[in-house]
């Protein structure tokens, strides 16, 4: 009896002791995740907000975002994926199908969240859906928002496109505003203005019980969920609208001109800077990119020689050719040569060992530095480029905008190349020579530009002040709140003198008169300046040898208008086209004309021939 | 001294009722259901306390027999629930012979470990069997959380009764040899709740949501509680089984954890009031019976707020007093009668010998002198 009393007492203390730890677990218990039981009565799901539009200088839309209807999926609430994939699959498309298997094996926390399998169903594919839908928990169509461009082919490069978001996106963005199948722009302005664009992501909160089923909350037991549910809730903001420097009517002139030829043609405002035509072709479908190509159409966009996604504009590199001669000309007259020096051009000139042509065989006589211009005469250049060698040609080059980024708002662009003496030394392994002057002069030694370059520097030659080019005129709110105002950046005077770049103007007028380069692309009443290019891409013998599309000439053309008192200047680049006067000037003068009618400048004849 | 227990039963049970009120205030029944069960529990009670504690090792084996004869028949026709054929139907109420047996073992192992004049190898062999039939008869059902809170009773009360030590070691080295079979034998969701115990957030949306969702429940209410009936997770669902396993999660986020340690401590209250009545028995049995019962109790206890706590594996065991469930409140019921049985017998005594009216002023040796 004794040993059983001690033994009692020992189970006593035992048990007092075992609830003794109960009583300190509940006291380390208390507040210890208070919150986490909140967060299983609060479905939150992201509101994603219509993205903003984009539109011309005169508020014509470029982008707009259209009400949808997308199907959303969330995987944790689904309860026989087998049958949502057999009920759904013969309404989606490739991508879509790789989609919902992707979305319906989804781990942890993603299998929460509401995903979108297909964009933008038509309706008879909703009718279809729909009437599926009490079968299928999980599924959903949700209303959302189709980005489409109305304007699409007009200016898809500078505009940009959208597509789903990947890795690569979120390494240059803000990863938390992101979640996988959301929609981020890409190239031109979708890319560059993205933020503005993209708007605030709401959020938007619902009581559900452990099923995932909404629940009314009661007064008894929901005060704290509702109050909480307040304080999570966001409403979405929609994205800012964009307006462009860009004129709708001016940039459709400047496509339809390019057509499918590979090529670019920029109008920009000589004053300020403004784009008001940015072209680049052949050109492709942002709406058929933003409802998502398949793998083969894609590599085919990617494949295609023609390379219809680069933005040649300012991606496009190309020898300036006999553009480069606004340079070398006022270059030689900023050296000492006066305007007025005459060369006896007859076909050729020997420099060194070799023999220089001029690219009239027959030789164009004596002419001065306005006659060259005209008749864009290879000799006069050769001539006075020897005296200006590597350094007096870079020097200008660069003073007119070549060889250095131009400052175009959405970046991204290419500098081109002015080459030095140490470049052209480290490249060649030999000195710079005389020869090397010589096609320098005329735009066919190392330099390379992009078309946007050289819309500046003809500009600059124009007016002798090297504008920023700029597109974003303006960023505002939907409810016309304007936050950000886009404004020219103070143009910047070049060194070239006014006596040497009014002796390029002169000869740029001359090109446009009869005899001249430019003669064919007169405008009846109308006139304006200009100076013709035609790049050699491989030597004449390699031409012949192997004649075809890779060896024909690029074709160039710069020009401004009016021919006094300025207002914009244009470049066109064609290329494999053949002669700049040709091809490239024919577009020039389409889009100078439209301009032209536009501005009032020009008055077309009442009565039609 | 004997109304105590009936004191101390009443306010754990009404501390469970308004717990269960509380957790299912405006969904269900079951509440309202338990107060019979709480009815019935006292009818049991005033039943069972009448019974002179003398009789009491002549009827040990008798109900020991009818315990049993009840898990063959809720073998043969019981109801399956949760996995597990517990249930013997009983016109609109369920039996559940198991939790009879949480009683009847603790009774009839006293009874025999006090019984004189057996050869030791015959006792130990009888005793033996008397606990491994109807645990294995549950095992069948099955049901592990009984299984394993007989057992931890049953051995409670054998080493209160002095177990000899090489019979001790012998059981212990068996045990040890046991431990990797019996994983064999668990079934899978068994093992992944041990290892979940382990390691909750192994499996968060699986196998250790539960007690994941019951830490979270607990601490939801903070020191004093959302208020009554103001809990959301058993409510919205996210904490399973709130009224019955799961019941003291749902008491902290109601009443908090103040409301949690006061319905703990009250459980405990007729836990303590048992051992004290089984310390001042008369007899060897009485000790045996009121400490028994006692420590079943303890078991019970602590294994289901430990699995509740994340302190043990989860076993689906129900908290006494509490939990919603006819079967369980009115055993609870049953044993507090037993120890107001065993006090009242004590205070008989006493009566009769009135030399020892203050029994603390007697030396031990006297009193148990007294007692023999």
């Amino acid at each position: 009896m004794h040993d059983l009393r001690h033994r009692i007492r020992i189970a006593s203390t035992l048990a007092l002791a075992g609830f003794a730890v109960l009583g300190a677990r509940l006291v380390g218990l208390a507040d210890a995740h208070a919150d986490v039981a909140l967060d299983n009565a609060l479905r939150e799901q992201r509101v994603l907000p219509p993205r903003g539009r984009i539109l011309d200088r005169e508020g014509r839309l470029l982008a707009d975002a259209r009400p949808s209807v997308d199907l959303t999926l969330v995987a944790a609430e689904v309860i026989d994926p087998d049958a949502v994939v057999e009920t759904l699959v013969p309404y989606l498309d490739e991508r879509a199908i790789e989609q919902l298997g992707e979305s319906l094996d989804a781990k942890g926390y993603a299998r929460h969240a509401s995903r979108i399998i297909a964009r933008d169903l038509d309706e008879d594919v909703q009718a279809r859906i729909a009437a599926r839908l009490h079968k299928l928990p999980g599924v959903a169509l949700a209303a959302g928002h189709q980005r489409t461009y109305p304007e699409g082919v007009a200016a898809p490069h500078l505009v940009g496109t959208v597509g789903e978001v990947n890795a690569n996106d979120l390494l240059r963005r803000d990863r938390s505003r992101y979640r996988a199948g959301d929609q981020v722009g890409r190239r031109g302005v979708e890319s560059a203005l993205e933020r503005e664009l993209r708007g605030e992501t709401g959020n938007a909160v619902t009581l559900v019980d452990a099923l995932g089923r909404p629940v009314e909350a009661s007064q008894a037991w929901g005060e704290r969920l509702t109050a909480e549910q307040t304080a999570r809730r966001a409403l979405a903001r929609p994205g800012a609208d964009v307006r462009l420097t860009l004129d709708l009517d001016l940039q459709s002139v400047a496509t339809e001109a390019l057509g499918d030829r590979p090529g670019s043609a920029v109008l920009i405002d000589v004053r300020t800077g403004e784009l008001l035509a940015y072209a680049s072709a052949p050109g492709f479908d942002p709406d058929e990119l933003v409802h998502g190509v398949d793998r083969a159409r894609w590599s085919a966009l990617r494949a295609d020689e023609d390379r219809p996604l680069l933005d040649r504009a300012s991606r496009g590199l190309y020898p300036p050719a006999s553009t480069f001669k606004l340079v070398s000309g006022s270059a030689a007259v900023d050296a000492g040569v006066d305007p007025a020096t005459t060369v006896n051009c007859t076909g050729g000139t020997r420099i060194g060992r070799r023999t220089f042509h001029c690219w009239k065989r027959s030789g164009h006589g004596i002419v001065d530095l306005e006659g060259a211009l005209k008749n864009s005469c290879d000799i006069w250049f050769y001539a006075t480029g020897q005296q200006l060698g590597p350094d007096g040609l870079g020097t200008a080059a660069r003073d007119l905008g070549l060889g250095t980024a131009t400052g175009f708002d959405l970046g991204d662009e290419r500098t081109g190349l002015v080459p030095d003496e140490a470049w052209h030394v480290d490249r060649h392994d030999r000195p710079w020579g005389d020869g090397d002057s010589a096609s320098a002069s005329i735009g066919q030694g190392m330099n390379l530009v992009t078309p946007i370059q050289l819309a500046v520097m003809t500009a600059a030659v124009a007016t002798g002040e090297r504008p920023t080019p700029w597109v974003v005129a303006e960023v505002s709110d939907p409810d016309g709140r304007v936050r950000k105002l886009g404004a020219p950046t103070e143009p910047i005077a070049v060194q070239t003198s006014d006596l040497a770049l009014g002796a390029v103007r002169s000869g740029m007028r001359a090109v446009m008169q009869d005899g001249g380069t430019g003669s064919r692309l007169q405008i009846e009443g109308f006139e304006y300046a200009g100076k013709t290019g035609t790049a050699q891409v491989v030597s004449a013998r390699t031409k012949a040898a192997h004649p075809g599309r890779h060896t024909e000439d690029h074709a160039l053309f710069v020009g401004y208008a009016p021919a006094t008192n300025p207002e914009v200047a244009v470049a066109v680049v064609l290329e494999h086209a053949g002669g700049g006067s040709t091809h490239a000037g024919p577009v020039a003068r389409d889009l100078i004309e439209a301009w032209a009618v536009k501005s009032g400048a020009l008055t077309l004849s009442e009565e039609a021939p | 001294m004997s109304r105590l227990p009936l004191a101390l039963a009443a306010l754990a049970t009404g501390l469970g009722l308004a717990a269960l009120f509380s957790a299912t205030s405006g969904t269900g029944s079951q509440a309202t259901a338990q107060c019979v069960h709480a009815i019935l529990g006292l009818l049991a009670f005033s039943a069972v306390r009448r019974i002179d504690s003398r009789r009491l090792p002549d009827l040990a084996h008798a109900g020991w027999l009818a315990g049993v004869l009840l898990l063959v028949a809720v073998l043969v026709a019981g109801k399956v629930a949760g996995g597990a054929r517990s249930w013997l139907p009983l016109g609109p109420m369920a039996l559940q012979p198991s939790e009879l047996m949480k009683v009847l073992l603790p009774l009839v192992l006293a009874a025999e470990l006090t019984r004189d004049a057996l050869r030791p190898a015959v006792r130990w062999a009888r005793v033996a069997a008397l606990i491994l039939v109807p645990v294995a008869l549950i095992a069948k059902q099955p049901d592990m959380g009984a299984v394993g809170l007989l057992l931890l009773g049953a051995g409670a009360i054998v080493w209160l009764a002095g177990i000899p030590r090489r019979l001790m070691v012998a059981i212990a080295a068996l045990g040890a040899l046991a431990t990797p079979i019996g994983w064999t034998l668990l079934e899978p969701y068994q093992q992944g709740r041990i290892l979940t115990f382990l390691d909750p957030t192994r499996d968060p949306s699986g196998a250790g949501y539960q007690t994941l969702q019951s830490l979270y429940t607990t601490s939801a209410g903070g020191w004093t509680g959302a208020g009554f009936g103001a809990g959301v997770q058993g409510r919205l669902g996210f904490l399973p089984e709130h009224e019955t396993d799961f019941i003291l999660a749902s008491v902290a986020e109601d009443a908090g954890v103040f409301g949690a340690i006061a319905v703990l401590a009250a459980v405990f209250a007729l836990i303590a009031c048992g051992m004290w009545i089984a310390e001042r028995s008369r007899t060897r049995f009485e000790a045996m019976l009121a400490a028994g019962l006692s420590l079943q109790l303890t078991a019970q206890v602590l294994v289901n707020a430990g699995g509740v706590l994340g302190l043990l594996p989860l076993t689906g065991v129900t908290l006494p007093f509490v939990s919603y469930g006819g079967s369980s409140l009115i055993v609870v019921w049953v044993t507090a009668g037993l120890l107001s049985s065993v006090a009242a017998r004590r205070e008989a005594e006493t009566a009769e010998m009135p030399v020892v009216k203050q029994p603390w002023l007697v030396s031990r040796k006297a009193r148990t002198d007294l007692a023999s």
